[in-house]
């Protein structure tokens, strides 16, 4: 754990902690569906920094994880622009944008979304070996990463569905971390387990985001919300508020009522 | 059953272009199955019912004036099975002819249209009847072969004269219309022929015809009738006879030989295509059931049973197959008109066939019984499957296997280890299009053969059918003369060997067998010998393999040889191939023919050329010098190719369907593979570019996962039908007498053809793949 923090701390010092790390301008994103278009981010200026956890909530329907996948170049924005560690992430075309998100960035699904067909391990390989061909490397990091998340060679020598919910999660993340991303994006992660592996998972993020880690991650559940030291609020693809939180020490009462009265204002 | 509808139904929509591109197998399939069982049941039929329509005699006698005697017809008359016997003054003699673009020799007789005949009438088919004293009517053959239009001119060469006649029309000929029989016949005026008997009266003939109960019994017929007269006393002693038979058997089998080749080609590439749709339809049907296992479940969990469940599957495909078959079977017929004109260059038989109900049910029944069956029995486990477990995508059955070339050990590049990794976790779907690919790439690679062998360069093909061919042959008329020609060929500059050749006719256990001589069986070049070794001295005979089976005789045997009148034994010494005379004959030394007729002297030789030397000018030099002395002089290079031209156009175009059939197949199993695949990966598509893959590495590894086995397929089917081609080519032509063949094997034809297959599927699999190009990982993962 120890070891992973340095590392983290050698990229993000305390000078640049707060430093901009994405930030949008006027992002829009619309479907058509049948000739109706549906409005599902409006204009959106945002900025992400280094080292927040931050959270984005809002009613089903908001936008949260078109915002989520716009912001990590899954998913081009109708308008606006998206800029990325100095980059403008929206004037990459899909392959160019494939590459970036290979080495900046890593994700933790509510699905999970391992690719069945390989073990936990190699799932972790196939991402690390396409950023560093030097595959020992992948290996040894994989290995340290598996130990830090508690799972045993027997565990990542399995298939996904020989895992339970829980473990599999955990090698998700293992697969997030394994090219030490600027950001990791989580859609949800803890909502396809039960409470004890959400926990769990929740545990590990916020872990890393001590270490240094940032993340941004969508939810609706208020107990995943609490661990991020920033809260934002969308309502029909607007943001209506922000909520700043200390950082999460765990248990701690009054930063769960804070963000209740928050969430209550925003009408959730 | 009305509650499965809606299943069957929304299945189909759900798979709309996995649907299409099982109805092309299915259609495909049905094509060529149909096509070759209306060739196979109907074609010979075609010819025996064409045959009585025209009143075709099944036995033909054609014999100089002077041999005929009523004695004949009397015994023709009273054979058993013999209907109406008739006879017809003609002119009959050898002959040589252009045809086909090079010059031939024949067996032409005269008719005059005015004759009274009720067996063979005068039938024209294209064009008039002969009026004028110089015009005549050929056998429709002459036309497709041969060459000839109306209008043109025909010469005929006898005795050192030229007889030019106007073609004014064609008639249907059944026994003497084919090159293959080389005997013609041709009619002219009341006028015409008076005129011409005047200008070769030597060449008076008769002609002795004969219909039976059973035309099959003709062969019987005419074995029997040269046994009694050709082998008579009489006869036996005289040489140079004018004395042909021609049975309907004979006539039969070459004339519908083509077609029944054509017929097992297509029969044999239709159950492939079939095995193939079958194994796809298997591989569908599997990979819908894991797609939809979920639904399955949802569907159980509110009370279907499995057994409308497994209904509603096998209607789903069922009913894509009999939408095929049947498309396919209607396509068939549209297809005949150009399969009937190809067979009419070869046959002069314009065959039209209409819709014929055995071959569409017979096609119907077997595809159709065939597709119930495979959907039935991989559509079971649907049954058997418990909801919960359905519901859980079947993760009760999953099989994990091994996980091959872990990531974290193996080295190479990322995308070819995640191609192979995938590739050898579907080992049931690699060894599907590994043999899909191999049988496909197998006919292609024989197709190849039959495209250089058959088509392109067919001398090989050429001996197969013809026995030796030298480049020229001459028959002297005069024994006499034989010394001083031979003397003449042995030393031109062009010849390089000359040795004497007769083929005549023999009696074995009453058969007329044919017979070749030759002076010295070493100086053979064609492979006609396929067991034991050649006959050395007068004692020793071989037989074709037909006349080994027919006679029961094999190596070591004695057999008895009827000729000139006496019968002679000799110990079969080894075992040769031919086609010519149903495949039934022998060969023997000529101190073997002068056991039966001590003052043979052989007057027809064999004459090779020198690579640089020209036949034709050769063959003319020789007609110059020594016309009167010559009975006939062939140009057999140019025969064969006359003769053979017309089945090389017909096996380069079945070769050309073979192979554009093959890149349809393997291109439309890839599609059908691929687009299955991409949509089960879909996830894992998203994945991966979420991951950071980009499009085109995506592509490559889709495409990388297939490469390999097809590639192996490529290679497995085409090293199989360069070496399977001529034990193949044998099963096809046993019946015709080949026992053996050692065509040579078109290397590089093939490898080219291979290495095409591969890049064609390739750049296909590159082509499906690039559909992932417009999907963005959100929508992959999202989906």
């Amino acid at each position: 754990m120890k070891e992973y923090a340095k590392e983290n701390t050698k990229e993000y010092t305390k000078e640049n902690m707060k430093e901009c790390l994405i930030s949008t301008k006027k992002l829009c994103k619309t479907f058509s569906t049948s000739g109706v278009q549906q409005h599902v981010l409006r204009n959106l200026d945002l900025e992400i920094r280094h080292g927040d956890f931050t959270v984005i909530m809002g009613a089903s329907g908001a936008g949260k994880s078109t915002l989520l996948y716009a912001l990590s170049g899954m998913d081009n924005p109708t308008l606006g622009e998206i800029t990325f560690n100095g980059e403008r992430l929206s004037k990459k075309n899909s392959d160019a944008q494939a590459v970036f998100r290979r080495r900046n960035c890593g994700f933790v699904f509510q699905q999970i979304y391992l690719c069945d067909n390989m073990s936990l391990m190699d799932n972790v390989m196939a991402a690390g070996r396409l950023a560093n061909k030097n595959r020992a490397q992948v290996a040894d990091r994989a290995r340290e990463l598996f130990a830090q998340v508690g799972l045993a060679e027997a565990d990542w020598r399995k298939f996904p569905a020989q895992l339970s919910g829980g473990e599999a999660q955990r090698g998700a993340i293992v697969r997030a971390l394994i090219n030490k991303p600027a950001i990791l994006f989580a859609d949800e992660p803890t909502g396809a387990l039960n409470s004890a592996f959400g926990e769990a998972v929740l545990d590990l993020l916020t872990m890393a985001n001590q270490d240094g880690q940032s993340i941004v991650m969508v939810t609706h559940d208020l107990k995943s919300a609490t661990r991020g030291n920033r809260v934002i609020y969308l309502r029909d693809g607007v943001i209506c508020g922000e909520c700043a939180l200390d950082a999460y020490q765990g248990g701690d009462e009054k930063r769960k009522e804070k963000l209740l009265g928050f969430l209550a204002g925003m009408g959730w | 059953m009305k509650n499965i509808f809606p299943l069957t139904l929304a299945n189909l929509r759900r798979g709309k272009s996995q649907a299409v591109s099982l109805f092309a197998f299915v259609l495909l399939a049905a094509l060529l199955l149909n096509m070759g069982l209306l060739l196979m049941l109907n074609y010979g039929s075609f010819f025996a019912k064409h045959a009585e329509e025209l009143s075709t005699p099944h036995h033909l006698v054609l014999e100089e004036k002077r041999l005929y005697s009523p004695a004949q017809a009397d015994y023709l008359r009273s054979y058993p099975g013999v209907l109406s016997v008739e006879s017809e003054p003609v002119i009959g003699l050898p002959t040589e002819i252009a045809y086909g673009g090079g010059m031939s020799t024949a067996i032409m007789f005269f008719s005059d249209t005015g004759s009274q005949r009720t067996m063979n009438g005068f039938s024209i088919f294209e064009g008039q009847a002969p009026e004028a004293v110089d015009e005549i009517c050929l056998p429709y053959m002459f036309n497709p072969g041969g060459g000839y239009r109306i209008g043109d001119s025909f010469t005929v060469s006898a005795d050192g004269a030229s007889y030019t006649f106007t073609i004014s029309g064609f008639t249907e000929e059944i026994l003497c219309g084919s090159p293959n029989n080389q005997m013609y016949q041709a009619y002219l005026s009341p006028e015409g022929y008076r005129h011409l008997l005047s200008q070769m009266p030597h060449h008076e003939a008769m002609i002795l015809l004969a219909r039976l109960e059973d035309p099959e019994n003709s062969k019987k017929l005419g074995d029997d009738f040269v046994k009694e007269f050709l082998f008579s006393s009489e006869m036996a002693e005289s040489h140079d006879l004018f004395f042909w038979t021609m049975s309907w058997s004979a006539a039969k089998m070459t004339r519908t030989m083509m077609s029944d080749i054509t017929s097992m080609i297509l029969v044999l590439f239709a159950a492939m295509i079939v095995f193939i749709s079958l194994l796809v339809m298997r591989f569908r049907i599997r990979n819908s059931i894991e797609e939809s296992m979920s639904n399955i479940g949802a569907l159980k969990a509110v009370g279907y049973t499995g057994r409308q469940l497994l209904h509603a599957t096998v209607l789903q495909f069922f009913s894509i197959a009999l939408v095929g078959t049947l498309a396919g079977i209607g396509l068939s017929y549209t297809t005949l008109p150009a399969v009937s004109d190809i067979l009419e260059a070869q046959t002069a038989l314009r065959w039209q066939q209409g819709f014929d109900m055995a071959s569409s049910l017979i096609s119907f029944a077997l595809i159709l019984v065939a597709v119930l069956a495979v959907t039935y029995f991989c559509a079971r486990r649907i049954q058997k499957m418990q909801p919960l477990e359905a519901l859980r995508q079947g993760l009760a059955t999953h099989s994990y296997g091994k996980n091959h070339l872990p990531l974290c050990s193996s080295r190479g590049p990322l995308s070819l280890l995640l191609a192979v990794k995938s590739a050898l976790q579907a080992k049931g779907q690699m060894l599907m299009i590994f043999l899909i690919v191999a049988a496909v790439s197998f006919m292609a690679a024989a197709g190849m053969s039959i495209y250089d062998n058959l088509g392109v360069h067919p001398e090989a093909f050429s001996q197969l059918l013809a026995g030796e061919v030298p480049d020229c042959a001459f028959a002297v008329r005069d024994a006499e003369d034989v010394p001083a020609i031979r003397a003449y060929f042995e030393q031109s500059r062009e010849v390089r060997k000359v040795f004497y050749h007769r083929d005549h006719t023999v009696l074995i256990d009453d058969v007329s067998v044919l017979n070749i001589v030759v002076e010295d069986f070493g100086l053979l070049e064609g492979g006609l010998l396929y067991a034991g070794r050649y006959p050395k001295h007068g004692n020793e005979i071989v037989l074709s393999g037909s006349l080994s089976a027919l006679s029961g005789k094999d190596i070591g045997d004695a057999v008895g040889v009827m000729q000139n009148g006496r019968t002679e034994e000799y110990l079969v010494v080894g075992k040769i191939q031919t086609v010519n005379n149903s495949g039934v004959a022998c060969a023997m030394t000529i101190d073997g023919i002068k056991r039966a007729q001590p003052d043979y002297r052989p007057r027809e030789m064999y004459v090779y050329m020198h690579d640089s030397a020209e036949t034709a000018a050769f063959v003319e030099a020789v007609r110059g010098q020594w016309d009167a002395e010559m009975e006939l002089v062939i140009d057999l290079q140019e025969l064969m190719e006359a003769q053979l031209g017309v089945y090389g156009t017909i096996f380069q175009m079945v070769a050309a369907v073979i192979v554009v059939v093959t890149i349809l197949v393997i291109v439309m199993v890839l599609y059908m593979m691929l687009k299955t695949v991409i949509l089960r990966r879909r996830r894992d598509l998203g994945i991966q570019k979420a991951l950071g893959f980009t499009t085109p590495q995506l592509m490559n590894q889709f495409a990388l996962h297939f490469i390999p086995v097809i590639a192996l397929g490529v290679v497995a089917g085409g090293i199989g039908g360069l070496f399977g081609f001529n034990p193949m080519f044998v099963g096809l032509t046993r019946g015709m007498g080949i026992m053996t063949a050692s065509m040579p094997a078109p290397i590089g034809l093939t490898v080219v053809l291979c290495v095409a297959l591969i890049l064609v599927a390739y750049l296909f699999a590159m082509l499906i793949a690039w559909r992932i190009r417009k999907i963005s990982a959100w929508t992959l993962v999202s989906e």
